[in-house]
Parts: structure tokens; C-alpha cells; sequence
């Protein structure tokens, strides 16, 4: 078996254009109301559970989801398909976060702003420094997988690819802010789902679950190993890095501020358990792949290749499919929320603090191109594989759960706490991340991060209102 | 008489070159020069038992062999890139092997590349293990208690 284009060029490029027009067509219909800073950046504040679920679970059904999860099995067997899945506890413990965010901060925007109002600049500037690096790796490792699988299934070269899919998420989320990403997010969803569906089908049809037991029994019994070292390390490695990710990032702060009173625990809730199973799915492909007897050269495009090879040019064009809409329906929340952060909590406090509603909604759109011209930059190199890139922020990410996790429940947590425990957590997961390896980097930095603010709490005598998150909302 | 001695001097030379070209097209039409993988000299060390191996090589189909301590001799991957990832593999040294083909003619195996496998001590996994659990269970504590506490 082989692993060469299994695409024609004239076919992917097809697709490619067919699919950049929808996109931007349903974004600009369903961004036409987003005229000011509140429409562009939380869509009205009016989600409702069906589109809150679908966006949620649509943002985490990234492309690392549908290329990663089954390069984390085949490198990491069973053990690593279901390491992947523990992301899902991400989404189902931000559920009553979301709740408590939105009662704290009714009018708020960013996850940032909270930070700076609950511990004060210093902890916002080392917070927005660390969201701001993991953001862009997200999108980096994002554009890229794009790229790379467009290269993979047709042949079209690889900055082209990875080009036109970050133009076309930048025009339909200039055009609309978060209504168009929540109302394409729901579309793809969808679309997501169907295409894992009949791969997942294909695939079981052509080869059992005995047979591929059989093959690694004999070829590789380590990837069905109990006892796995790297791969039981990434189990709680990774539900750390899924925690950091949701509990600090923008991406999940604005979508609990686009939803209305009550909606955010159910759809966050709604979204875990939906999105729980997909990895599952998606990581039997890189398990399959050696029963199949199919090479693979670079392990994360196991995924895309195993379909196409499978299943031919209709398994190419529905891979090609899924994982468009899986990274669109990334890109595109990255987009949004990085362009919320620096246009509130960058542009509108230090430079334009009279500016108008109107004015800033045109600032925000100008920062959505300019991130995404910055991460074309970024993903020209072609540095390291999708997990290279993307786990390298995971210290920072995990050192972040406590931080907020305290600033939202505790009145004694503090600044000087919270900014240690970023710091401490970061310093010592980066420090285990070239020492140890990925693999037990988030743990590490969760690990001190947590130590640190809890010790910095039970030593404090601080008193914080919670009342006053909303009350200066109003200045 | 010279016109028949000019005819066998033709015909001798014509001779000489067509086996000339018989002996030598063989080797120019069919050899398949043999990949070089890249950094041969150095071993792989993996301490989760994958390894991501690149050659060079113009073919456009490989073939690559695997020989381990307590593994028998056989081909673990086959391609159209000139790349390979193994994983799976358990503690042990291994020697892999690169051939390409071309117009039905497979190239000699390359020479090998080692490859280390030592997987992590268990020992530091259950400790690191236990760290993660107590860290992931305070979060959820925390969380599940104080919204316990807030919808009460």
C-alpha cells in the first residue's frame, strides 16, 4: 500500500474553491448584524443552547482532533486514543465555570479583562503574554495541518493550501465577528460529524477490530500495552493540557459571554459529551493502519491517508471535507477571540479609549487580518510536526487553571499568587518539556502552578468583592 | 575480393558495437541506485518506542526492513515518500533498512541505521501519574464543590 496523492490537483482545488465561497456566503449572511464591538466579539449576548453546543463542540473537534487523535494512537496505542479523548473533560468542568463567569462579568468581554479586574495589571500582563503565544500556536499548528493535508490527499503545494484556508476563515470573520463564526460552526459541526461517521464506517467494513487486535499483537505489542510508559504519562498530561487550554483561553470565555443567562453550563455540558467519542473514532484509524498494511511517512497524516487509501478518491474528498470544516471551524474561533483580546484589552485600553462602538468593530476586523497575516508568517517554516508545535504551549496553558480556577471561587486568592503560580508553573513545565519530553510537561506546570496558589491563597488575608467584576464593568 | 573483405570489416564492427550495447544497457537501463538515509551514522533514541526515519532518493516506491534483538527480520513499511514512521516498538536495538524500486527493478538494502528504544522507568510514570490525579481531582473538587455550593 502507498501513501502518494490520492487526489487530483484539479478535484482538490475544485472542493477547495466550492467550499471557501460557502463559508464566506453563510459568514456574511449571518454576521450582517454584527455592526458594533458587541455583535462583532459576543455575537448579541443571545446563544442559545443548540447553536452554544454546536459552536463549542465545533471549536473543539479541531483539526488536531481529526489528525492528531489518531497520530496519538499510533504512536501511543490505546492508551493514547483515550488520553486524547480526556479533552472532552475540558469542555464538561468549564460547564459550571461558564455559568459562574457570566453572572460574575454580565457586560464582559475577554478572559483577560477578567484577570486584570480580579488581580491587576501585573497578572494581566503575564496572562495576555502566555494567551496570546498559545493562541498563536494553536492557529500555527491549525493553518498548518491544512496545509499539510491538502499537500497530502492532491498534491497542491503546501503554502498554497495552507494560504487559501486562512484567507478564506479571515474574510467570513471580518465579515461577520463571532455571529458568522457561531453560525458556520454550526454547519460544520455537522459536517464534521456525518464524515467521521462514514469513515468510521468504511473503515470497520474493511477491516474488524479483531484483525487489527491480531496485527499489533504481533507487529507492535506495545501499542496494546497496560503498561506504556509514555502513553500513561499522556493521559493525565493531556487532560491537563485540555483544562488550560479551555479554562484560560478567549475562544471559550466569549462564547460563555455570547450565551444567554444559563445556557453556558447545558451547552458546555451538551458539547463534552457529544465531542467525548470522537477521538475514539478518529484514533482507530492510526490503529488501523498497520492491520491494513498501509506506510505512513509522517505520523500525523495517518488519518488522511488511511481514508483516501481505503477508500479512494470518494475517501479523499470526504476526508478533504471533515478536516476543512474542522479547521475552519478553529481558525475561525481563533481568529475571533485573539481579535477580541487585543482589540479590548490592548487597542481600546491604551489607545482608543474614546473610540466609538463602530470605530472599534473596524479596529477588530483589522486585527483579524493581522493575526492571520502573522500566523501565514509563522506557517511558511513548516517548523516541527502538529504535536511539536501545539504542545509546546502546553506548561503555559496548564499553568493558568489555578490561577483563574481561584480567581473565580476564592476571595483570598491574589496577585502575587496567581502571577507566581503562572510563572512557577511555566518555568519548571518548559524545564520537564526539553528534560523529560511532552508527554509530562502540562502535568508539571499544572502540578507547581496549583501548589503555589494554593499556598499563596491559604497565606493571604485578602478579601476580594466578587461584586465589583460587574460594578466596573460599567467605567 | 576488397569489396567482400570491406563487407566482413562492416559487419564485424557493427558486430562489436551491438553487444557492446547488449552487455552494457542492462546496468545503465535497470540499476535503481540504492537510498542513502539520512544521519545513517547516528542511532535513533526513542523513549517511546517510535521512530521517524527520511532518506534521499529520486524512486517513487520503498520498501523498508526491520531487525531487532528479539524481532525477526521483516519489512515494516512500504511507500511512495521518501520517509517512514515506526512506533510500537518495545525496549531493544533495532537496524533498519531502506531499498527503492524502479521500472520493476528494487535497488540493494541500503546500509542500516540503529535505532534505541528505552522506554521510561515505570517507576517515575507511577509517581508522575500520581501527581497528575491529585492535581486533576483537587480542579475538579474544587469546581464541582464551590458550583455545588453557589446553586445551592
Amino acid at each position: 500500500m502507498s501513501d502518494g496523492v490520492l487526489l487530483p490537483p484539479s478535484v482538490a482545488w475544485g472542493l477547495l474553491a466550492a467550499f471557501s465561497v460557502l463559508w464566506v456566503l453563510l459568514g456574511r449572511f449571518w454576521g450582517r448584524r454584527a455592526k458594533t464591538l458587541d455583535g462583532f466579539a459576543v455575537a448579541g449576548r443571545n446563544v442559545g443552547i443548540a447553536l452554544g453546543a454546536a459552536t463549542a463542540m465545533a471549536t473543539w473537534v479541531t483539526s488536531n482532533t481529526t489528525m492528531l487523535a489518531p497520530q496519538f494512537a499510533l504512536e501511543l496505542g490505546v492508551w493514547g486514543m483515550l488520553a486524547y479523548s480526556t479533552a472532552s473533560f475540558g469542555l464538561l468542568l468549564f460547564a459550571p465555570l461558564a455559568g459562574r463567569i457570566r453572572r460574575l462579568m454580565p457586560r464582559g468581554f475577554t478572559s483577560a479583562d477578567f484577570v486584570r479586574r480580579r488581580y491587576g495589571p501585573h497578572a494581566w500582563a503575564v496572562f495576555i503574554g502566555l494567551s496570546l503565544f498559545y493562541a498563536m500556536t494553536w492557529l500555527v499548528s491549525m493553518a498548518m495541518a491544512g496545509g499539510l493535508l491538502i499537500e497530502a490527499l492532491s498534491g497542491i503545494d503546501y503554502v498554497w493550501g495552507m494560504t487559501v484556508i486562512l484567507a478564506v476563515c479571515t474574510l467570513y470573520t471580518v465579515a461577520g465577528g463571532m455571529f458568522a463564526v457561531i453560525g458556520t460552526d454550526y454547519v460544520q459541526s455537522l459536517v464534521v460529524l456525518v464524515g467521521l461517521g462514514v469513515v468510521a464506517v468504511a473503515v470497520l467494513s474493511r477491516v474488524s477490530v479483531a484483525e487489527v487486535h491480531a496485527t499489533l499483537s504481533v507487529e507492535r505489542p506495545v501499542l496494546l500495552s497496560v503498561l506504556f510508559p509514555a502513553a500513561l504519562l499522556a493521559v493525565f498530561n493531556n487532560l491537563l493540557f485540555g483544562l488550560g487550554e479551555i479554562f484560560h483561553s478567549n475562544v471559550w470565555w466569549s462564547r460563555a459571554f455570547a450565551m444567554r443567562e444559563g445556557v453556558g453550563p447545558k451547552a458546555y455540558a451538551l458539547a463534552g459529551l457529544c465531542w467525548l467519542p470522537i477521538p475514539v473514532v478518529a484514533g482507530f484509524l492510526g490503529l488501523a493502519a498497520p492491520a491494513l498494511g498501509i506506510g505512513v511517512s509522517r505520523p500525523d497524516m495517518v488519518a488522511p491517508v488511511v481514508a483516501g487509501t481505503l477508500l479512494g478518491p470518494i475517501g479523499a474528498v470526504v476526508v478533504f471535507v471533515v478536516v476543512f470544516s474542522s479547521i475552519a471551524s478553529s481558525i475561525d474561533s481563533l481568529l475571533a477571540a485573539t481579535s477580541d483580546l487585543v482589540t479590548h484589552d490592548v487597542v481600546r485600553r491604551y489607545f482608543m479609549k474614546r473610540a466609538s462602538e463602530a470605530a472599534l468593530r473596524r479596529v477588530a476586523a483589522r486585527v483579524v487580518v493581522g493575526t492571520a497575516l502573522l500566523a501565514w508568517l509563522l506557517c511558511v517554516p513548516k517548523i516541527g510536526t502538529l504535536a511539536t508545535v501545539l504542545f509546546f504551549a502546553g506548561p503555559m496553558v496548564a499553568s493558568m487553571i489555578w490561577p483563574i480556577v481561584a480567581g473565580l471561587y476564592w476571595r483570598r486568592a491574589n496577585a502575587r499568587g496567581a502571577v507566581a503560580a503562572m510563572v512557577a508553573g511555566t518555568v519548571v513545565g518548559l524545564a520537564v518539556y526539553f528534560a523529560v519530553g511532552w508527554y509530562a510537561a502540562s502535568l508539571a506546570s499544572a502540578m507547581v502552578s496549583a501548589a503555589v496558589t494554593i499556598a499563596s491563597t491559604s497565606l493571604s488575608r485578602d478579601d476580594f468583592d466578587f461584586s465589583s467584576l460587574a460594578a466596573s464593568e460599567a467605567h | 575480393m576488397r569489396y567482400v573483405r570491406f563487407r566482413r570489416a562492416i559487419v564485424h564492427a557493427w558486430s562489436l558495437v551491438a553487444w557492446s550495447i547488449v552487455a552494457v544497457a542492462p546496468t545503465q537501463v535497470h540499476a535503481t541506485p540504492v537510498p542513502q538515509l539520512v544521519d545513517a551514522g547516528h542511532p535513533i533514541r526513542s523513549d517511546n518506542g517510535a521512530a521517524q526515519l527520511r532518506w534521499s532518493s529520486d524512486a517513487a516506491h520503498f520498501q523498508v526492513r526491520l531487525r531487532g534483538d528479539a524481532v525477526p527480520d521483516r519489512i515494516v513499511h512500504e511507500g511512495r515518500m521518501p520517509s517512514a514512521h515506526l512506533s510500537g516498538l518495545a525496549d531493544g536495538t533495532y537496524a533498519v533498512r531502506v531499498r527503492a524500486e524502479q521500472d520493476g527493478v528494487w535497488s540493494p538494502w541500503s546500509a542500516p541505521r540503529r535505532i534505541v528504544v528505552e522506554h521510561m522507568s515505570l517507576s517515575l510514570v507511577w509517581v508522575l501519574m500520581g501527581f497528575g490525579a491529585i492535581t486533576f481531582g483537587a480542579t475538579a473538587a474544587v469546581v464541582l464543590t464551590q458550583a455545588r455550593r453557589e446553586a445551592a
